[in-house]
């Protein structure tokens, strides 16, 4: 499937006093990876949450390789192509990893009712076949042998993992990922840095990657956005944004631990 | 295989019983199948789907009383009248579910307890309509020019229904659409993310839980073949979902268990009968806090699988 590219039109939204996001404009390319970075409460998860219409904004749209996303409901964007990973991971939590994995292929399922009752031929072929890929995407993500397990018992590591293979089973041609990195240890970030260039080289998808982590962010992005207080404050290459005066101030300085 | 054997062994005993069992015990039995399929509905919209209702004897009153008046007023045969008014109540419950884009959660179970209130005061004062305070007789079935109102011959149509009933549910939580009810009932958020539009979803799930009561209802009527409106409120509502949560809310059988329970417990108890109502709030009580998933579910908890 062909990448998408992004493009973020003077987004704002209020949420009654508060301007949690004030004309923000992103350009991400198609098949490249852009990091969305800044302090608690500049605004990123927010604008994740617009982006896949669970928030509509005040101003401003969001466009997807030209065709408007905003207005139309969650699910409607999920089937443009837009799939994410959820900043507490969203899992649902009692059911195995694997049927975790098979509600994410839920939209290309094509069978109704009548051949779920009957188990026609279509109900075991589309069954057949997303069993298989529902194993391949587990693999993939390093968890085939917790296939069984139940989600809510995976480690944390485990679900962000699970939540990433979800995510990949709708079919994106843009992921957005939500901190995908936080509160992973060192070498689990690492192999998550792994995954996403192997995402972009190998799948061809567009990634819209929200983290604190700077490891992470500074070794895969080919462009970084800084919000603060929901304004951009800079954007660029890593490097740029890394000696930018302004983010050393709002954002790096201030917070050794991301360093 | 186990579960299989002890399925074809059950299976064998309700072919069998017809021929052994007292008219009695045969009736009880026929009433534990319309009563499974009434509670059927239920597993899906409350189980499978995690929505409360409290709408489910409102929609079993359509179906009695439509399956009653398509035959008496429209002259039409029961097998055509009670699938007819069984989609019709299907269409209606798909309908109410919309209503859930406004209303969610506690609000919703509110709404559905008005509809059930609504019903049962339109059964009352829809005089013509419904025979009012006083009740219906509902005619009898009819198969070609036999009438059948036996017990034994009522429980040969009503066991069949409630086997494919239970069918259905396996086949409906092994497919797609069940894993998009489990979804809608354990994140909202997550199921719209990965493309499931749950509005639609919840909907169906209304509409599959009024198929489901209208239908129950109906062989309900032509079982005990007259219908009062006092059969049909809210705690009617209460009895069932009790019915459902004591079987099991997320496993094909739980409808069936429960339904055996409450059909069969009052029978044993003897002079304790008038105490019933008592035991099942008990019941109720003890399956909500000690085994959510019912008696369907407390082979797996001995198991240690959950």
């Amino acid at each position: 499937m062909r990448a998408a590219a992004l493009t973020i039109e003077s987004l704002s939204i209020r949420f009654g006093g508060l301007v949690a996001l004030d004309e923000v404009s992103i350009d991400i390319a198609p098949r490249s990876i852009h990091a969305i970075i800044g302090p608690n409460g500049a605004g990123k998860s927010t604008l994740v949450n617009l982006i896949t219409g669970i928030y509509a904004p005040t101003t401003g749209r969001v466009m997807l390789d030209g065709e408007a996303l905003t207005g139309l409901p969650p699910h409607r964007i999920a089937a443009r192509g837009v799939a994410r990973t959820f900043q507490n991971t969203e899992l649902f939590t009692e059911l195995s990893a694997r049927d975790n994995v098979l509600i994410g292929l839920h939209r290309h399922l094509g069978y109704g009712m009548l051949a779920s009752t009957f188990r026609l031929p279509a109900f075991s072929r589309a069954e057949r076949d997303a069993a298989q890929r529902a194993e391949e995407l587990l693999a993939l993500v390093g968890l085939d042998t917790q296939a069984k397990t139940m989600a809510g018992d995976l480690a944390l590591g485990q679900q962000r993992r699970l939540e990433l293979a979800r995510a990949l089973a709708v079919g994106p041609r843009l992921l957005l990922l939500d901190e995908p990195a936080a509160g992973l240890r060192a070498a689990e970030a690492e192999d998550l840095s792994t995954v996403l260039l192997r995402l972009r080289d190998e799948i061809g998808l567009t990634l819209l990657l929200i983290d604190h982590v700077m490891r992470v962010v500074m070794r895969v992005s080919e462009r970084i956005t800084v919000l603060n207080y929901g304004r951009k404050l800079a954007e660029g290459t890593p490097e740029e944004v890394r000696s930018n005066p302004d983010v050393i101030a709002a954002y790096l300085g201030g917070a050794p631990d991301d360093a | 295989m186990i579960v299989r054997l002890l399925l074809l062994a059950l299976a064998a005993a309700l072919a069998v019983l017809p021929f052994v069992a007292s008219s009695h015990l045969i009736f009880l039995v026929a009433m534990i199948g319309s009563t499974s399929i009434m509670v059927a509905g239920l597993t899906i919209v409350v189980g499978f789907a995690g929505q409360i209702s409290i709408a489910q004897a409102s929609f079993a009153a359509i179906g009695a009383y439509g399956t009653a008046q398509i035959a008496s007023m429209a002259g039409l045969p029961h097998w055509i009248g009670l699938p007819a008014i069984s989609l019709i109540t299907a269409a209606v419950g798909y309908l109410f579910g919309l209503l859930s884009l406004r209303v969610a959660d506690h609000y919703l179970a509110l709404a559905t307890m008005a509809l059930c209130a609504i019903v049962q005061l339109l059964l009352i004062h829809l005089e013509d309509w419904t025979g009012g305070a006083v009740g219906l007789a509902v005619p009898p079935l009819e198969i070609g020019s036999r009438v059948m109102t036996r017990p034994v011959e009522l429980y040969a149509v009503i066991m069949p229904c409630a086997g494919l009933t239970i069918w259905f549910l396996h086949a409906l939580s092994t497919s797609r659409i069940g894993r998009a009810f489990a979804a809608l009932r354990m994140s909202e958020v997550a199921a719209a993310a990965v493309g499931i539009p749950v509005l639609h979803y919840k909907s169906t799930a209304f509409a599959l839980s009024a198929f489901f009561g209208a239908f129950g209802g109906g062989l309900f009527a032509l079982l005990t073949t007259y219908l009062d409106p006092a059969q049909f409120g809210i705690l009617e509502s209460v009895r069932l979902i009790a019915i459902a949560v004591i079987g099991g809310v997320l496993n094909p059988f739980g409808p069936v268990i429960g339904s055996a329970v409450f059909v069969l417990l009052p029978e044993t108890m003897g002079a304790l009968g008038r105490y019933m109502s008592l035991v099942f709030s008990l019941l109720l009580l003890v399956f909500v806090v000690v085994s959510p998933q019912g008696i369907a579910g407390l082979s797996a908890r001995f198991r240690g699988l959950r």
